[in-house]
């Protein structure tokens, strides 16, 4: 007997319990001619068929297990220790119970604040909130504490302005400006790098955004920039990533009071998708304002306590994210962060350099961590299709964005991309062009 | 042999370094900025050892009773949904993109709407932009409409979804068991509503009685109706909503076999709505070209790279999977078990004169899977306990709230017709003893 053939007969049972003669008479206060209406259904599949269903169409997304993969723009394609596959997958699915009283759960706690104090270490910054549902939710934290800062400090209401950068994540660009305008804030876009954007800064300006690197992997001299902002009486938040500080000096060590990072270079991979978890910092003076979730021990050696903050939801689904995190760090420790953020750099410079030599292709990017962008003498969507065809996901054209770059890839290197694969890439795009 | 960086393979398992090794150079160097390298970075290396006993403590595996799970796990093991990068690229995610399309069809089949849009994270986000799209419509019709109506209950997550959205709602009275009232309806829509909003089932989850008329009568005075609905068990195979007069329905995919931690979080939403309002409709949905390729349907809407927007893979295989598996039989039995579990464990907590009450105060059935138990505890029994039992007998429990002036909890339970006859007798044989004794008289099983 099958699960249905059973379900019907206990259905028998349940139905004469409640003196009912069918099904149907559940449905007595529908009218009588919406009733149970023709339905074109799909055709209902076993187990074995349904899995091979998906095995088919999972063989037709091209992904960077099984093409070169130079695709970044957002979600990267980074190294991730089996272990931590292991354990974040049964976070993962068996989350129904997994996930159940983590908030009072002093195991899982301690793992959180071994989270927060290595991200805090990470950030360089005295707070860090490690649970952040999304980079959406993020920014609405980082708006909220700007302005609430604001408000207590009695800055003159025309200290509204948010300087943003043009290169930030293009989603991130779209939240923020809706979010400062909200809160009754001007938000106004800048171009030019920082240092330069920072000198021309009003007195009106409240917070000062920086990217580092940006969304084109564009790598910046911030500290100037921040001293520059500081001595206008504004804030500086800048939006990283957490392999980026594995090799550079961290935000904090220049005088960031904000520093937020998603969670997916951190052992979490690229078709994760959806929001993904991000970390947030903040300096102490800043503490009081920022409404996020966070572990906190009652006293010296106490109890461990999940300080909510006022933020709405604590997703505690995101359990697998923040497991893969933790133990990506732990493991990895300094010095593989360190030499993973190393690889990285050399191999995307060793791209950059190698395409720079193409006769028609210029190098766009000066100073990049990750990605680069690359002038192409056609269309590179165009030449993106071209070379998927010999199993190469060429990066990102960035006329999905800015229709004014119809002929510029973003292409990105990983740590994941070998020498030879690189090497490949090279000769076909040579070829190609 | 030439040494790794690493050194020689005897001396790797030497202590000192890190757990992971990481991967070794093999390109040439690149100068690095030395005024921004960080030189002070101090992580610990952990023994992992230790981390993984914690998390060996925390984990605990739950008895399934969902095949939906299980198949899950074994799928999103193909690279091509964990490795992919849909959001990015039609050409590089055939797959992801067939896989929306059929769910969308099917979809559109059940409901009896024409068009749909996928993966909206949450259910306030998709109520949210359905009223921006009827607004939107309305605004190319007759400016002046822009107000909308919601019954009560829905004001607050209303309020709570996007203060901008909501800056002209107006709430009407409802009737927790009945629903909204037409009499209620015909007051609130005036010349400036621009839709009125009402939910497929009455909070307490019986069908509302009054709705087509509601719909109806707005319809004639120029208002949408959206629809709003908290999963497809409501209706799957039993009835098409469509076919009671709305314009849009905001529909989650809760309860379907995801996980519980899904509900009251990220999720996959759908709008659907009919043909004449799709060209307000946002994407992302998938379309098949006449070479059998797909693409995304209106791209330039939803510029999103998918980086927030993009619905977690595993939650629409569990939909694709929950939708097509035969091992609970057809769509609509599963949405019949699911309303006979829900009534069944209602009957064996209510005393017959409290039993569920539908339209008039009489005797009636929960009309939906999601619905409101209103149990009279014991005193001193505190509703966590009761919580905990439903949970044992893997019961959904969405929240509970006291009701005071009662000296009732409201509990609110999700059935989803895959919940054995033998775990709601034992939901019930563990609940009863904790509740008030006069409510506890209920016929036995």
């Amino acid at each position: 007997m099958n699960q249905a053939q059973f379900a019907a007969l206990e259905a028998t049972q349940k139905l004469k319990s409640l003196g009912l003669a069918g099904q149907a008479d559940l449905f007595s206060a529908i009218p009588n001619h919406l009733l149970f209406p023709n339905v074109l259904a799909p055709a209902a599949l076993s187990e074995p068929e349904l899995v091979n269903r998906l095995a088919q169409l999972a063989h037709k997304n091209r992904n960077a297990k099984n093409s070169n993969w130079f695709l970044g723009a957002g979600r990267y394609y980074h190294a991730i220790p089996e272990l931590i596959h292991l354990y974040a997958r049964q976070f993962e699915l068996n989350a129904e119970s997994a996930t159940e009283g983590l908030s009072s759960n002093q195991t899982f706690l301690g793992l959180l604040l071994d989270l927060q104090s290595m991200i805090s270490e990470l950030f360089a910054l005295e707070t860090v909130y490690p649970a952040l549902p999304s980079l959406a939710q993020t920014a609405k934290t980082v708006i909220a504490a700007i302005f609430d800062y604001a408000e207590s400090q009695k800055l003159p209401t025309s200290k509204r302005e948010v300087y943003i950068p043009a290169y930030l994540h293009p989603e991130l660009k779209t939240i923020f400006p809706a979010l400062v305008e909200s809160r009754g804030g001007k938000a106004i876009f800048y171009t030019s790098p920082p240092k330069e954007a920072s000198k021309a800064l009003g007195n009106n300006c409240l917070a000062m955004l920086f990217a580092q690197p940006d969304f084109l992997g564009e790598v910046y001299e911030l500290s100037t920039a921040i001293q520059q902002t500081h001595a206008g009486e504004a804030l500086c938040a800048v939006f990283t990533d957490p392999l980026f500080l594995g090799l550079f000096r961290a935000p904090g060590q220049i005088g960031a009071d904000i520093v937020m990072a998603s969670a997916q270079a951190l052992g979490t991979p690229p078709a994760y998708s959806g929001p993904q978890l991000s970390f947030l910092g903040v300096t102490e003076e800043l503490t009081p304002f920022t409404r996020a979730g966070r572990v906190q021990a009652e006293a010296e050696g106490e109890r461990l306590v999940w300080i909510d903050g006022g933020q709405a939801n604590t997703d505690w689904h995101r359990a697998p994210e923040m497991v893969s995190s933790a133990l990506y760090l732990a493991g990895y420790g300094a010095s593989g962060l360190k030499e993973t953020a190393h690889l990285i750099w050399n191999r995307s410079h060793y791209a950059a350099s190698a395409i720079s030599k193409i006769r028609q292709c210029t190098v766009k990017s000066r100073f990049f961590f990750q990605e680069f962008v690359v002038e192409l003498p056609y269309q590179a969507d165009a030449v993106s299709k071209l070379l998927e065809k010999n199993g190469i996901i060429s990066g990102f054209p960035l006329s999905r964005i800015f229709p004014e770059r119809a002929n510029q890839l973003l292409i990105c290197v990983t740590e994941m991309d070998d020498k030879d694969e690189i090497d490949f890439f090279i000769t076909k795009l040579k070829e190609l062009l | 042999m030439k040494d790794g960086p690493h050194g020689p393979i005897y001396s790797v398992s030497q202590n000192g370094g890190a757990a992971f090794l990481p991967i070794r150079l093999d390109v040439p160097e690149t100068a690095l900025p030395d005024y921004l390298l960080r030189k002070d970075l101090a992580l610990p290396e952990l023994d992992l050892d230790s981390l993984l006993i914690l998390l060996e403590a925390i984990r605990k595996i739950p008895p399934f009773n969902k095949a939906a799970f299980d198949l899950t796990a074994t799928c999103l093991e193909q690279p091509g949904w964990r490795y992919s990068s849909s959001a990015l690229s039609d050409v590089f995610a055939q797959g992801s993109l067939e896989l929306s399309s059929e769910l969308g069809t099917a979809l559109k089949e059940l409901s009896g709407f024409e068009s749909i849009t996928l993966q909206r994270p949450t259910e306030k986000s998709a109520l949210a932009a359905t009223v921006d799209l009827a607004l939107q419509y309305q605004k190319g019709i007759d400016s002046k409409r822009t107000v909308i109506l919601a019954p009560q209950s829905l004001a607050r997550a209303c309020a709570e979804a996007d203060p901008k959205t909501w800056i002209k709602l107006t709430a009407l009275e409802e009737d927790e068991s009945r629903g909204l009232a037409y009499d209620a309806a015909e007051e609130g829509i005036c010349p400036d509503t621009a839709g009125i909003i009402i939910p497929l089932t009455s909070p307490d989850g019986f069908f509302q009685p009054e709705i087509k008329d509601i719909a109806e009568l707005s319809r004639s005075r120029g208002a949408m109706v959206i629809g709003l609905c908290p999963s497809p068990l409501v209706f799957s195979g039993v009835f098409k909503p469509a076919e009671l007069g709305l314009d849009l329905l905001a529909l989650c995919l809760e309860g379907r076999g995801t996980p519980r931690q899904f509900a009251e979080a990220e999720n996959t939403n759908v709008i659907l709505c009919r043909k004449e309002l799709e060209p307000y409709l946002d994407g992302p949905i998938a379309e098949r070209q006449s070479d059998g390729s797909y693409v995304r349907a209106w791209p330039e809407r939803s510029p999103s790279l998918g980086r927030f927007f993009e619905t977690k893979i595993r939650i629409l295989l569990n939909h694709y999977i929950w939708l097509y598996s035969a091992e609970w039989g057809d769509i609509r039995s599963r949405c019949e078990q699911a309303t006979l579990n829900a009534n069944y464990l209602a009957q064996g907590l209510l005393s017959p004169q409290d039993g569920p009450r539908a339209e008039g105060g009489k005797p009636g059935f929960f009309y939906s899977p999601i619905f409101r138990l209103r149990l009279k505890l014991k005193e001193g029994v505190d509703p966590v306990e009761v919580c905990q039992d439903f949970e044992r007998s893997m019961i959904t429990v969405r929240g509970y709230d006291a009701l005071p002036g009662q000296g009732e909890t409201a509990f609110l339970l999700a059935c989803d017709g895959m919940e054995r006859k033998e775990r709601l007798d034992q939901a019930i044989f563990s609940i009863r003893p904790k509740l008030d004794k006069e409510k506890s008289e209920a016929p036995s099983h």
